[in-house]
């Protein structure tokens, strides 16, 4: 038992210690964008991602760097990192669509109003945010079933099911969404002219197509040195994975 | 071991001493002849193996091989021989070599002689003939890429079947097939009348393809061969006057023969002053153009089609390179190639090309000009399409987010956070564990009810237990603090008689109470409290002296007492 809290202190201790440090690192890339120093603050947020800490902020940071060093691949994936855990983040989401003006040959889904009715659904909560809607509904649900036993009363019966309706719309849509990160995992094309090839071999006659950087690409499939990505324009091929940075 | 040495030296002897012979029966055949080629061996009881495909780009194998052996006795000295035959047939004209041929024996490697074969044409005319097989090709003299049919016909005067065809090979040229008979059931119907020279045939088209050559020079094309099964007449037996003379059975005989075809040699030759934009375009054709729509938004991907219609080698023509206004990405698409099923020879070729606009405006996709070379006038010639106009118009996605949002106000992006962040590690699930005690929460409110009943009782009888064992000592505090114990009393025996669990309340009255308790304790203790509330109710509003009140409070403390011990 003593030792169990020995553990847990030191643990605690670390915990507070490595937060710190990620502090102090964040604050110094900070300082680093105020100087106009890009790359010294490029090197400082991307070491807290390196030590495998990361929060919405970090990556906006990272995001706006990027912007500056004209580095529009990178920041575009800096910023759809931030979106994916908080995606109603109004100031990632307008540096994002500025991003993506400045970024040539960018290839889109076609509009449609059903698809985005989808798309913003989705993409405005995070996984973990359908999750705690449908535990407070669940909640909610249960007490209003205990209410409901006890006092049968028509306001009560009417807010007992739309408890009901909305747990199964909030786990439905839990479903949903991690059926949907599970099946699209995507990346962002970083170098110009990204060379598309049919096979994961390099020949030079089983080049498809061109890729330019900063466009976002669905991944079929992975080796260790290549991936198999498909866009929104219906292309499907391998690129060295040096190409691109995956969005998970 | 001395005797497996032996077997080996006279195996051995008997393989060093073997003599290989290869012949013909005669050297000098029409392309038509089938002749036996045959190997013969000499000292030897082993079958032999022998690699015929060098022999197959010359000859046809009609049957074999046939393996036969030899014994002889001269002069009471044994000698024994091997020869295997095949049934051959020549593929082209003119001296054709038959190659050394590699066979082995036990083991070990041997080569024949190579032999010379001289075929020539067939002398008879054909069109006497009773059947023959006929080539005719469309164009003898062409250019690159110019398309030549080829159609064999099979002709006959007698019933006949086909056993096996030998499709000809053609190496030089882009082959398209317009008639294959493979998978095919040749019926009745399928057969032709036709008069040649005063002799009645039937007859049948077999093979058809179109060729395009794809380079300069003399090209051989090789014959056709067909084994055929005919039904003659046995000359053994007359023929009587109501025969069928083609598909009578009666009184016929089957016999196997072989149709070659005749060779023919085509010349083709170069395409000189070939166009700058020439795509390998040979025939005569048509262009249209046309887009999936006119008029799209900007970032919207489309689809341009260029189709080529026409007669000529559709399949050996380049994609054309256009010249698409700047402010488009262009990425080549599918290309579709698709015959004309009523004739095979006509057909159309589809480019696709994906456009994805950038920028809003009118833009115009020029007329597209395609050479090619004429086959009909023999010299170049061009097809155009007309030009499309495309309304490329504002992206609504981009305007409604700059509209209903106002984000794309500010041309630059917004400042980066400079206050403290909330870390998160790929293990941080403060949401999914919030998230967990919720949900078990929820599951124990849901499940409540099937606990709270068993809960109450449980309570109600702890609260019984309690109440009886504390029912003496409430009884004694309420007679210790009386004020008027002719009036407390009785009230002290009711609430003693309720914390035990002998009445139902404590507003009955003496007589009820007597009737509640009567069946619970001893007789003699009723008579007591009898006593004590008689006594209680008689002197409840008179003036009794301090002494007689302590009287009556000591009793009632004695007998409570007394029944609490088995009450």
């Amino acid at each position: 038992m003593a030792m169990l809290k020995i553990f847990n202190i030191i643990l605690l201790t670390m915990g507070i210690v490595y937060s710190q440090n990620m502090d102090s690192l964040f604050s110094d890339g900070n300082e680093y964008y105020n100087k106009n120093q890009f790359n010294d603050a490029v090197e400082a947020y991307e070491s807290i991602l390196n030590q495998g800490f990361y929060s919405s902020d970090l990556y906006y940071n990272l995001g706006n760097t990027y912007y500056r060093l004209e580095d529009f691949a990178n920041a575009r994936w800096s910023y759809e990192m931030g979106i994916g855990i908080d995606p109603r983040n109004k100031d990632i989401i307008h540096n994002l669509m500025l991003t993506k003006q400045k970024i040539p040959h960018t290839l889109e889904t076609p509009d449609s109003q059903i698809l985005n009715l989808i798309n913003t659904l989705l993409s405005s909560f995070t996984y973990g945010d359908f999750i705690f809607f449908s535990s407070l509904m669940f909640l909610l649900y249960s007490i209003s079933f205990i209410i409901y036993r006890l006092n049968p009363s028509r306001s009560i019966i009417i807010s007992y099911y739309l408890c009901m309706i909305l747990f199964f719309l909030g786990t439905s849509s839990s479903v949903i969404k991690f059926l949907w990160e599970r099946n699209n995992n995507f990346g962002i094309i970083l170098n110009d002219e990204t060379q598309l090839y049919s096979a994961p071999f390099l020949n030079d006659n089983i080049k498809i197509s061109i890729f330019f950087s900063g466009n976002k690409v669905k991944i079929e499939q992975t080796t260790d040195k290549w991936l198999e990505i498909s866009s929104m324009d219906g292309r499907k091929g391998w690129i060295r994975l040096e190409d691109i940075r995956t969005l998970d | 071991m001395i005797r497996h040495l032996l077997v080996s030296i006279i195996l051995t002897s008997c393989l060093l001493s073997q003599e290989i012979e290869t012949f013909v029966v005669s050297r000098n055949i029409d392309i038509d002849q089938s002749f036996n080629f045959t190997i013969k061996i000499k000292d030897i009881d082993v079958d032999p193996e022998v690699d015929i495909s060098p022999m197959l780009d010359n000859f046809l194998i009609i049957m074999g091989p046939n393996i036969g052996s030899e014994y002889k006795f001269i002069n009471g000295k044994k000698s024994t021989s091997r020869s295997i035959s095949w049934t051959v047939i020549s593929k082209k004209i003119g001296e054709v070599k038959i190659p050394k041929l590699k066979v082995i024996l036990a083991g070990k490697p041997y080569f024949t002689d190579e032999l010379i074969m001289n075929v020539s044409k067939k002398a008879t005319d054909t069109v006497s003939s009773d059947m023959f097989l006929k080539i005719e090709v469309s164009d003898l003299d062409v250019k690159i890429g110019e398309q030549v049919i080829v159609t064999y016909t099979f002709f006959t005067r007698i019933a006949s079947k086909v056993l096996s065809t030998e499709f000809p090979k053609y190496k030089d040229f882009w082959v398209e097939k317009l008639f294959d008979p493979a998978g095919k059931e040749i019926t009745p119907d399928a057969w032709n009348d036709i008069e040649i020279n005063g002799y009645k045939y039937k007859s049948i088209k077999m093979y058809e393809v179109a060729l395009f050559p794809l380079s300069e020079g003399t090209f051989d094309l090789n014959s056709m061969i067909m084994k055929i099964e005919t039904k003659e007449k046995d000359p053994g037996i007359r023929r009587l006057f109501w025969d069928d003379p083609f598909f009578d059975t009666f009184s016929q005989r089957t016999k196997a023969r072989i149709l070659v075809s005749e060779q023919k040699t085509i010349k083709v030759s170069k395409l000189l002053n070939q166009p700058q934009n020439f795509t390998g375009a040979v025939g005569n054709f048509s262009v249209v153009s046309s887009a999936s729509s006119e008029s799209v938004e900007n970032g919207t991907p489309m689809t341009f089609y260029l189709r080529l219609k026409g007669e000529g080698n559709l399949n050996n023509i380049g994609r054309p390179i256009i010249d698409f206004p700047d402010d488009f990405d262009v990425f080549d698409g599918e290309i579709l190639t698709q015959r004309d099923i009523t004739d095979s020879v006509s057909g159309t070729i589809t480019w696709e090309y994906n456009l994805i606009p950038r920028k809003e405006g009118n833009y115009i996709i020029k007329a597209i000009s395609i050479p090619f070379f004429d086959t009909k006038i023999e010299n170049w010639n061009s097809t155009a399409s007309n030009p499309i106009t495309l309304n490329i118009t504002k992206s609504s996605y981009i305007e409604k987010n700059a509209s209903n949002n106002g984000l794309i106000d500010n041309k630059d992006i917004r400042y980066i956070k400079l206050g403290d962040t909330l870390w998160k590690t790929a293990n941080s699930n403060n949401i999914y564990n919030i998230s967990f005690l919720i949900i078990v929460g929820s599951i124990l409110i849901f499940l409540a009810p099937l606990f709270i009943k068993p809960l109450n009782h449980f309570i109600e009888s702890q609260s019984l237990v309690f109440k009886n064992k504390s029912a003496l000592s409430n009884a004694m505090k309420l007679l210790e603090f009386s004020d008027n114990l002719y009036t407390d009393c009785p009230k002290a025996i009711r609430a003693f008689c309720k914390d035990k669990d002998l009445i139902d309340s404590t507003n009955l009255d003496s007589l009820s109470l007597m009737e509640q308790i009567k069946d619970r304790i001893k007789l003699k203790d009723l008579n007591i409290i009898e006593a004590i509330l008689d006594e209680c109710s008689k002197y409840n509003y008179a003036d009794i002296s301090m002494k007689e009140s302590i009287k009556i409070q000591q009793k009632t403390i004695k007998i409570l007492t007394k029944i609490n011990g088995y009450a």
